[in-house]
Order: structure tokens, then sequence, then C-alpha cells
């Protein structure tokens, strides 16, 4: 007796609401600026900001300006193809992202970078942020970040 | 199962929508609120344990968005993928075992993010009963049609239960305020007679004895229990599972006669037939006896899987408050009714 | 603290890249029967279950109330853990304090995964346990995020991919002699070396796959005669919500899975893993992950991992075995994964590893790993 398979798609689709630090993130993404929200209990700085202190679940209140620089702590060129849930169609690879410990923040920040070959990045290497001259409010504000040579 | 206290409990207003807040932030009101409360600080908190849905929230390991905010950072931290009142079972084994003292439950849902009825939808068998298009609405139509039909009762008698829950509702500050019609949508049931789809969270607060002092409401009994998953497996005219996990909460609770020792009643009901099929379920009278979901039950909102943790919420206040000694608090997951939770509550000294 | 609580039977699937030979409640029967055989018991004999599965992979909502009668639930209790990649090892933790609670005297666990239901898609299912605005958009699955961690390591401490392709070649040694894995298939150092990158430097053959399977264990306060394997420390660690926050940044070891180790080895009376541990089953989702498991586990110093695998001390009769049952990287039902960990730890300690068993193993570790590197860990002893 053979197999039966019955194939089913449920098309699922979703509204996430950003919540207000999400908002007053990509506010400030809109206006060129990256923002963190420090602790007000032990000052720790986290970016992207949000309403809960990883550490000591203090409130982090406090948004603050980050310089839109930092070190690269790790990097990975995705190269294989997958379907993206987002657009429901495979991802263009590769691209390269990473880990930003930007300064001024306890923690890092992951985003795509300028560079898609991996032989020309490195850990610890000093970079930027490269901001779209359009900006309208959402992440994709912030185009990548650049090494810095020197 | 060793002593369970209840510290203290917090809920937000439900809503119809919530875009002010993400999940992280909606967790962390709840739990903010129950510190400020009892006067707690998070690290007196041993151990959490969150309840969410992934289906619901659109993300695979959907407590991961709420980790830091409930506290869970640096601590020993689970899931149930269940209602609130199921959750409620793994938080008090983790203190029964003697492993933790005290245990944060957080529980949340926000029936915005989504589609409520597609997600419904994907919850029952994709070859046998999917192809349908049945979904929560329904399959409550067909169970309130199957209720009637084996009870001989009129449908106005769901009209009748819809307007005592909305009044009830109506004098809770947490209710989610709606204006719900008049209007057929899963026949017999119309939009007044099913609970609405609410955004909110829940949070409860457990100890062991030495954590109390004087008189606290404990956990003193619970029994849960899953059905069979086919609608055409069940009999949807009949309480299924509830009677068999009542009578192990009214057991372990030590509840003898339940008309007559529980002074207040919560349960979630998803339709107004579903308020008249769990009283039978629970093996109360059909008048008289304990107060019956004086916050509306889930009438009054249904935050997915917070919602039965609200209803622990919401008997544990009324106890607190001196209303009463002895409480029911039930919750359930799965469409009309497949697996029920019924939890014991008691202000009593410490025994 | 609670009643003593030990695992008194295990069971699971053949693990395959597809089981189109069953529904999902014939595939957790299978493992179900095969515990229960194991256990000596009736079905009865189980008071309660626990439940897990990512219910997006079989596109199933509540796909615990649909399963319910492979898990032999139906009319009891039974409870939904699901934790992500952790589910399995979370599992095996709920059973444990039920009955340690004295909620209930035994409990099944019970851990399930078809990923060929996504036909394929699980990186995709896997980016939506991320966060929708800041992470989903570079994240590609486990995949990528391994890669973050193994990009920072190899760093740190210069390790090379040949020395991280060990492990998967000795991984397939050993589930040569399991028939319950997935890749049973010898691998060569050069064939890891050619298979295609996924994402630098994690290339195909490091990379863990994914499997149809089920797997069941049976926890209780009351075992009878025969060979148990006593629960002596249980912890874990679900930091974080962004992978950002990890460490603070560096991910070169598994912080959470050194806070959960030693909170595990405190309960248990470790002292020394290294010399007092006879088997490890750790959760290892790919080659570099194994070098940051055992550093974090105190197995070895920072950056001596690889030396560990190259002199052969992780080998089946090696002084650490590690993975006698081919891990992750053979086998990865993701809903049952963990708790395989665990079963296969249990089997060890019991003495019915069969071909894979490590003589007069007395003292074993089973670990899970998941979400934005969340660590699970469980001690298992023969005496209690």
């Amino acid at each position: 007796m053979s197999e039966i398979a019955v194939r089913a798609t449920p098309e699922l689709r979703y509204r996430y609401a950003a919540g207000r630090y999400a908002s007053v993130f990509l506010h400030g993404l809109r206006d060129g600026r990256i923002l963190a929200s420090r602790c007000h209990r032990c000052a720790r700085t986290l970016v992207p900001p949000r309403i809960a202190c990883t550490g000591c679940f203090g409130g982090m209140d406090e948004i603050v300006t980050l310089p839109p620089r930092g070190v690269l702590l790790a990097f990975t060129q995705v190269a294989f193809p997958f379907l993206d849930p987002f657009t429901g169609i495979p991802r263009p690879v590769p691209y390269c992202y990473g880990m930003v410990k930007l300064e001024g923040a306890d923690n890092t920040f992951q985003y795509f970078l300028s560079e898609k070959d991996p032989g020309r990045l490195r850990v610890d290497q000093t970079v930027r942020a490269v901001f779209r001259e359009e900006r309208t409010g959402s992440l994709a504000d912030l185009l990548h970040f650049a090494p810095v040579e020197g | 199962m060793r002593p369970v206290a209840i510290v203290g409990v917090a809920q937000t207003r439900h809503a119809e929508r919530r875009d002010d807040v993400n999940y992280a932030e909606l967790a962390f009101e709840v739990v903010a609120d129950l510190l400020a409360r009892t006067g707690w600080s998070h690290d007196r908190i041993d151990t959490v344990i969150t309840a969410s849905s992934d289906f619901w929230d659109g993300r695979t390991i959907s407590d991961m968005a709420v980790q830091d905010a409930v506290g869970a950072a640096g601590k020993s931290a689970s899931k149930v993928s269940m209602d609130g009142t199921f959750a409620l079972v793994y938080a008090a084994a983790r203190i029964a075992s003697g492993a933790y003292r005290t245990c944060l439950v957080v529980a949340h849902g926000k029936a915005s993010e989504g589609n409520p009825r597609l997600i419904a939808n994907a919850a029952f068998d994709p070859i046998f009963q999917r192809p349908m298009g049945i979904d929560d609405h329904t399959a409550l139509g067909l169970q309130a049609r199957c209720f009637l039909d084996r009870r001989g009762l009129a449908p106005e008698v769901l009209a009748e239960v819809a307007a005592r829950s909305a009044a009830a509702a109506a004098t809770n500050p947490n209710a989610h305020r709606r204006q719900a019609a008049h209007v057929l949508v899963a026949d017999p049931l119309h939009e007044d007679e099913i609970a609405p789809d609410s955004d909110g969270a829940c949070a409860v607060l457990l100890a062991d004895a030495e954590a109390v002092r004087g008189e606290a409401v404990w956990l003193d009994g619970f029994g849960f229990a899953t059905d069979v998953h086919g609608l055409g497996d069940r009999d949807l005219g009949e309480p299924g599972v509830l009677p068999q996990v009542a009578r192990e909460a009214y057991r372990s609770g030590g509840v003898r006669d339940p008309d007559r020792e529980l002074d207040v009643v919560e349960v979630h009901d998803a339709s107004s037939a579903q308020t008249l099929l769990w009283r039978e379920g629970l093996g109360l009278s059909a008048a008289g006896g304990p107060a019956w979901n004086p916050s509306g039950g889930a009438m009054s909102a249904q935050p997915g899987f917070a919602t039965g943790l609200v209803r622990v919420a919401e008997v544990f206040e009324r106890l607190a408050r001196g209303e009463g000694k002895t409480g029911l608090a039930h919750g359930m997951t799965g469409f009309v009714g497949q697996a029920h939770c019924a939890w014991i509550l008691r202000k009593r000294a410490r025994a | 603290m609670g009643d003593p609580v030990a695992i008194v039977g295990a069971g699971q699937t053949a693990h395959r890249s597809r089981r189109l030979d069953v529904s999902a409640p014939e595939l957790i029967d299978e493992a179900v029967q095969a515990a229960l055989l194991d256990a000596r018991l009736e079905p009865d004999g189980i008071d309660a279950v626990v439940i897990g599965n990512m219910e997006h992979f079989e596109g199933i909502h509540l796909s615990d109330l649909w399963a319910v009668e492979g898990t032999g639930g139906a009319g009891k209790p039974q409870l939904k853990v699901a934790t992500g990649g952790t589910t399995g090892s979370s599992l095996a933790q709920a059973a444990y304090y039920l009955v340690a609670g004295g909620l209930f005297r035994t409990v099944m666990a019970v851990g399930w995964e078809r990923l060929s239901d996504s036909e394929g898609e699980t990186t995709t299912g896997i980016v939506t346990a991320f966060d929708p605005i800041y992470e989903r958009p570079t994240l590609a699955g486990a995949v990528s995020g391994l890669a973050i961690m193994a990009c920072q390591y190899q760093a740190k401490h210069g390790t090379r991919a040949e020395d991280a392709a060990l492990v998967v070649v000795q991984a397939r040694e050993n589930a040569a002699r399991n028939s319950h894995a997935h890749l049973r298939q010898p691998v060569t150092v050069a064939e890891v070396l050619a298979s295609p990158v996924l994402s630098t430097p994690i290339r195909h053959l490091d990379m863990c796959p994914t499997s149809d399977g089920a797997c069941a264990v049976v926890f209780t306060s009351r075992p009878g005669d025969g060979r148990v394997a006593w629960v002596r420390g249980v912890s874990s660690r679900h930091n974080h919500t962004y992978i950002g926050d990890v460490t603070e940044g560096a991910v070169s070891y598994l912080h959470t899975l050194r806070l959960a180790a030693e909170d595990a080895y405190r309960q248990a009376g470790v002292a020394d893993p290294r010399r007092e541990f006879d088997v490890v089953e750790m959760y290892e989702p790919c080659t570099w992950a194994a070098f940051e498991w055992a550093e974090a586990l105190g197995l070895c110093g920072p950056g001596e991992a690889a030396r560990m695998w190259a002199e052969g001390a992780t080998r089946l009769d090696g002084e650490i075995p590690v993975n006698p049952s081919g891990g992750v990287l053979c086998a990865n039902p993701i809903g049952a994964t963990g708790l395989i960990r665990v079963a296969e730890a249990s089997m060890q300690v019991r003495g019915t590893g069969g071909e894979r068993q490590v003589a007069g193993a007395r003292l074993a570790l089973a670990t899970g790993f998941g979400g934005s590197f969340w660590s699970e860990v469980m001690v298992l002893g023969a005496a209690r």
C-alpha cells in the first residue's frame, strides 16, 4: 500500500506591535541616530532599547544616543538559500552580518555588514554605521556597518 | 503535594488591542505590578514558568520574547505551552520538589497580532477536520447545538446566560470593554454569547510555607486531564473530562460537597453554552451554591493562555479580601474543552 | 529536598529524514511502546505525560492535543512543555519535577518532531523564534547563530576547520553502532571540508541534520528491582531574548551552560567533571559547538577542546566518552533531541547501551541547547 501525504499550507499573517521601546528606537533611526536604553539602577546600556534590564531587572527609562561606531566581535557570511518567513521567497544570498559592540553599549547589535567577502572581515575590526539617505523609521534606515580602514 | 501558597497576583486591563506594547512590555507590565503589590524584589524569585502560544505570538519559542521581561535571566526557567492553569501545575511542582522556594508564573496572549480563527483552524486535524474550515467559533457552535438539544433547552437560554455574564463583567475593572452584537456567528451562538478575543497578561507568585506568615491563600488541590482530540470522538453535549478533573481537584483539595463548601468559582467559559455545561461538569447544582464567575468569566476577557490564570487571580483576590474561604479556578486548553484544569484555593493558616 | 527520582525506561524511534510510513501519533506510539517495554510497565502504570514539540514545524497548532492518542495521554493528565531546541531536555526536567514534587509517582516524558512535515523549511521556522524587528532580517536560523559563535571561538583560539571536522567524524563512527541514529555513514575530514559552506565557518557536514523521530523516557519515585538511573542534578538557564545580549557580546564559550552545569554539579556533588563523569551526551548542534560546550562544562580548559578530540579522549574507549549515540550531529528530531540525550545517558548508567555502552558507566551527563543560547543540564547516576 503506498504512503499518502496530504499537503496543507496554512497562511498565517501577523501584525507585530513594535511596542514602546522599539518605536523610540525606530524613530531614532529615522533621525539618523542609534539609541540605547540605560538602566537606572546598574547603568547597563543596551541596544536596542528595551523595558527590562537584563542584568538587574531595573527599569531602562533613560534613552541615550550611541556613537555610530563600534567593534565587530563576530561575523558570518550566510551562503545557503532558505525561505524567508517575512517575504515568503528565498532570501538572496550570500550576505554578511555580524555582532557589533557599539561604543558605550554593554551588549552587541546584530546587523548587516557592507562587506560580502568574509575574508576581508576580522574580529575586533572597527566598524561604522552607514545610514540610508531616505529614512522612514524602519530598521532598514540603517544600511549596514562598514569596516573603517586603518 | 507539599504546601504551596499564592503570595500575590496581577493582571492587565484586557483589551481588544494593546498596540502600544510588544510581548516583553506586556509581560513586564504585569510582573512589575505584581512586585509592586507584594513588595517583593525580583531576586526573591527563584524560578519562572511562563505560558504562551507560539502560533498566537507568531513566534516559534514564544517564551524567548519575554525571558528578560519576566526576570528569568540567571534563573532556571521553563514554559508550558498551555493555559496558565496548567503552567501553575509545573510551577507548584518546582516548589513542592524543594528545589525552589518561590516561583513566578506569567501567562500572556495577544489575539490582535494574528488571526485567531485561522490559528484555531490550524489546530484541527489536517486530514480529516481542517478542510471543513472549522475554527474555534464553529466548534463552539457545534457544542452549543448538541448541548441545547441534549438538555431540551431553547437557544434563548444562552442569551440570558450571556446577559448575566455581561452584567458581572460590567463590575470588573479589568474586563475587555466591547460592544458585542446579538448577531449569529456560529449557529446557535451569537457574538455576545461567545467570549471575546483579547490582549492581556497575568502573573501569579507562588511560595513555599516558609515564606508565608499567618493566613494565606493556598493551592490545596488540583486536577487536570486531556480528552481525545477528534470532535467526532467526543460527545460535545457532555462536559468531557471535566467531571474527572473536578473529582480529582475535590479529592486532593478536601472538598466533599462543592455546592456548600465552595464560596467562589471562576471558569473559562468560551461560550454561554460552556457557562452552563462547565457548571454541570463541576458537579454544581443549577442554582445556589458558590458565587459563579463574579468577574464575568471568559466572557469578560479571553487573552489566550492567560485566561485560566486570570481565573486563579480572580479567585485569589476574592479570598484574600475575605469574600469566602474556598474557591475553584478553572482553565482549558484546546477547543470545546479538550483539556481541563481545576485548582482548589483555600484561605487558611499554615497547616 | 523532594522525592528521589529515577529513570526506569527509555524508548526511541528509528530517526530518519522522512518517516512517511507513520502519522505523528503512530511515530510517538513507536517510542512510547519501546519505553513502556523497557520500563516493564503497562500504560496504566503511567500517571501523567509531559509532551513537547515545536508545533510550527508540523504546522499544527496545539500539536500535543492532536497527538494525544499516540502518547497514551487521553484521559490522563498531560502537560505540554516546549522551549525550542531545549524542548527535549525541558521535558525531562518537567517530568522530574512533577515526580520529585510528589504530584505524580510515574511520569513519562515524550518528545517528537516531524521536520519533514515542513518540507525542508526548518530554517524558516527557526528564524521566527527571533525578534521580528531586530533579528529576523539578518538571522539565518540556527545555522548562522552557531556560525557567529564559531567565528568568535575560531578567532580566539585559532581552531581550524579540520579540528572541528573531527567531531563529526567521530560522531558518525559512534552512530554506526546506534540503529536509531539518522546519519550513520562514516565521513572523513576531507569530505567535511569539501562540503558546501552554509554560513562561514560552518559547512554542511559540520551541521546537524533535521530528522523525524520521537523519544520517551519514564521517570518514577517508585522504581522496582533492576538497574535505574537516579536524577542527581537538574538545572537550566534560559537567559536572554536577543542574541546580542549573550554574555555581553562574547559567545566563545557558552555562558548559560557553564552556569547550569555548576548548579547541577553542586546538586550532584561533582567537583571534577572530567574525572568523575563516565560519559557525556551533549547537545551539539554543530561540530564547533562541541568544543565550546566541552569547555563550558569544565571538561577541559579554554581552547583545549580540539586537543581532547584529536587525542581520542572523547572516543567510546577514551577517558571521557562524548556522544556514544552519535549525538545531535547524527539525529535531530528537534522536539525529541534533548530528551534523546537524557535517554542515552540513562541507558549508559543502566547498562543497556548495547554496542555503544561505555564499560562500567555509573555517572552520566546530559545537556540541552536551544533558543538564544539557552542551556539545560541533567546528571544521572547509578547510585541515588
